[in-house]
């Protein structure tokens, strides 16, 4: 019964090669840190992502797995992705990703999977590139932001590719990137605190309302950070489907599609997932850390073990059986 | 369900206060009739004659329907549902867009209605203070001089003033001034941030406005308001938007990171510092609530009278699962009687 993490950011080194040798000839810049690892600033991203060691060698991934019982762990870029770029560097990206993600599998079988990175800002190109990384091995889950450039993920430009993962049975995972809102964030780390649980109520709405969900009543979607503000509101989505015009096509509850929802543990409440578990059951919820964020879990079985009132069937369906079902391990 | 059935029931003898509830009193429909154009608002009847408030490229317009105009209406509507009293307060367009020597006027004319309708109506409506807070020194003027107005207890705010988010420096003295008079203050959302993201599917309304909630409680914990003038009290709407369920990462927050390096204690032991009513549209999360920020922070509110309201708040508190009567009598009436201090 393997503990699996299901949110656990990794920047592979040939990944970070390519955009040291291509970034800056595809608009973006190239840096140090303070400490002197590579960093990549993007225009009109305020985030700019550094590439330090623990996110990057294997070996530390690794020893810090060993160091917080989590036995296999799914890999998954996070900021900046790959949207930013040109179509064909973004492409050239989402290989080298996935590439990389393909080898360390295959080093270590038993200790990670990878998620498939996809240029989504050319559907046409991202649909190839998922054909193509679906067949190799150790690749379990989509991964993909909760906008693409700005535009919302019930964009009909997207459907082809949800079209592809329900007929792969490739669950998508979904990470807030580039908060909308940022001119009242600016604060306090409120881009991150708020923005990012903000991004998953929008982006559930969109799927939920944009009718994705019904099109493809076969895909499942992963939403981090607990879900971050969906579930909380969902009371406040049936409510507007049952008095909205905007609304009026949708011909359920939005809480029927809770349950199309899987939700990491990274809510750093433990009676605010014991509420979750309540609301969307037990099997819908898997662990996450966050690896390697000051806002992710160092310990994150730790924590499943404080949530209250767990049973021993919970415990095991959060901790190894549900990621065993949504990945088809 | 019958309306009042259940409710008859829940009341248990208790008359219940719904502190969320809108009203445009005919004074101040009638001065934006006069002067709203020449300050920059428009004002217009829609095709069943009712007044429609709109600014320029902004969303939402508002709709001013005689259910939200009449006081005896909105009575023969409380009598409807079992409520005793209304706290009674502006929503969109509030009074911020406006120049500040006509904010003060829309503000001085919703003031002055308020504690009318209070005077003809003494149990049954109690009002709230709008203030001109693009121009603090005038919004503090008015507070005083509202304060002392009979039947308004309660000071009300948007969740930002103008974009600016509410620990902006500007507004302490307001919050001082909301303090030394005792005067808790209820908080509403107003022309949610995030632009086209949140332009389809009603998401300005249904992520937008509670989102708000999240940015102006997390703007007074972290940005030193609820430090700084400790006894100030503030009112959440919409079961306290998405505030509540954030508290775990706004704690990991206080811990890690040097944004927040200035904090003394967790966000969670400010989750008591607020008051959130019960429009959340979700017995079982409302319950949640209950257990996370305890059955005394909790008041019954209805968002009166949009579509996104609660019809019949008394029947949506006893549909809560795992109440006793007397967390129900808190929720109807109790907690609310302490915040209002009456």
């Amino acid at each position: 019964m393997p503990v699996t993490d299901l949110h656990a950011h990794w920047f592979p080194q040939p990944w970070i090669d390519l955009l040291l040798k291509e970034a800056e000839a595809n608009g973006a810049r190239m840096g140090r840190s303070e400490r002197g690892h590579p960093m990549i600033d993007i225009t009109g991203v305020p985030l700019k992502s550094v590439f330090r060691p623990d996110m990057v060698e294997p070996a530390i991934i690794l020893k810090s797995m060993n160091e917080s019982k989590v036995d296999v762990r799914a890999l998954s870029l996070t900021n900046p992705m790959v949207y930013w770029a040109p179509p064909a560097f973004g492409l050239k990206l989402s290989q080298a990703y996935n590439d990389a993600c393909v080898a360390l599998h295959n080093a270590h079988p038993d200790r990670f999977l990878g998620t498939i990175m996809l240029p989504l800002q050319a559907p046409d190109l991202a649909v190839q590139e998922l054909d193509r990384a679906a067949k190799l091995p150790g690749m379990r889950a989509v991964y993909m932001a909760m906008h693409v450039g700005g535009r919302n993920v019930d964009e009909k430009a997207l459907w082809p590719v949800y079209r592809r993962c329900e007929e792969l049975r490739l669950p998508i995972f979904m990470h807030p990137v580039n908060p909308l809102g940022i001119e009242r964030m600016r604060n306090f780390h409120m881009r991150n605190l708020c923005g990012n649980p903000y991004e998953a109520g929008i982006a559930a709405a969109s799927l939920i309302f944009g009718g994705v969900l019904d099109a493809f009543p076969g895909l499942d979607f992963m939403l981090p950070h607990a879900g971050g503000t969906f579930p909380w509101l969902i009371g406040r989505y049936d409510r507007g489907v049952a008095v909205r015009k905007e609304l009026a096509h949708v011909k359920q509850p939005a809480s029927a599609y809770l349950r199309r929802f899987y939700y990491d543990t990274v809510s750093h409440e433990p009676r605010i997932i014991r509420f979750l578990i309540d609301l969307v059951g037990a099997d819908r919820v898997v662990v996450g850390s966050d690896y390697n964020f000051d806002m992710g879990y160092e310990q994150p079985v730790d924590f499943v073990e404080r949530v209250p009132g767990l049973t021993a069937q919970e415990r095991n369906l959060v901790l190894s059986d549900n990621a065993a079902r949504l990945l088809r391990l | 369900m019958q309306a009042g059935g259940a409710g008859d029931t829940v009341r248990g003898g208790v008359a219940a206060i719904d502190t969320h509830a809108h009203w445009y009193p005919k004074e101040f429909i009638s001065l934006l009739d006069r002067e709203a154009a020449a300050n920059g608002g428009r004002m217009g009847r829609n095709e069943k004659g009712i007044p429609v408030f709109s600014l320029p490229g902004v969303q939402p317009v508002s709709a001013m329907p005689p259910l939200m105009v009449e006081p005896e209406l909105i009575l023969a509507e409380m009598d409807r549902r079992g409520i005793e009293t209304f706290v009674l307060s502006l929503t969109n367009p509030m009074v911020y867009w406006a120049p500040a020597s006509f904010g003060l006027t829309l503000a001085q004319t919703w003031n002055n209605a308020s504690t009318a309708v209070h005077q003809a109506h003494p149990e049954r409506f109690i009002g709230s203070i709008q203030l001109p807070m693009q121009a603090p020194e005038l919004a503090a003027r008015e507070l005083e001089r509202a304060a002392k107005l009979p039947g308004l207890r309660v000071v009300y705010l948007a969740t930002h003033i103008n974009g600016k988010n509410l620990d902006d420096k500007a507004f302490w003295p307001v919050y001082e001034c909301c303090e030394a008079l005792g005067l808790p203050i209820f908080l509403h959302p107003l022309y949610p941030c995030g632009g086209e993201r949140i332009a389809t599917h009603f998401m300005r309304n249904l992520c937008g406005n509670t989102y708000e909630n999240g940015l102006a409680a997390a703007s007074l914990v972290f940005g030193g308001v609820l430090d700084a003038f400790p006894r100030l009290v503030v009112m959440l709407p919409q079961a306290g938007g998405v505030f509540p369920w954030l508290i775990g990462r706004f704690d990991r927050g206080v811990q890690v990171r040097k944004e927040l390096r200035h904090m003394r204690q967790p966000a969670s032991a400010y989750l008591r510092r607020f008051y959130y009513d019960t429009v959340s549209h979700h017995p079982r999360i409302l319950k949640f609530l209950t257990e996370l920020v305890g059955v005394d922070r909790v008041v019954l509110g209805s968002d009166y009278n949009q579509d996104m309201s609660c019809e019949q708040p008394i029947d949506f508190v006893a549909s809560v699962p795992g109440l006793t009567q007397q967390d129900r009598q808190l929720i109807l009436a109790g907690n609310a009687r302490r915040l209002l201090g009456l």
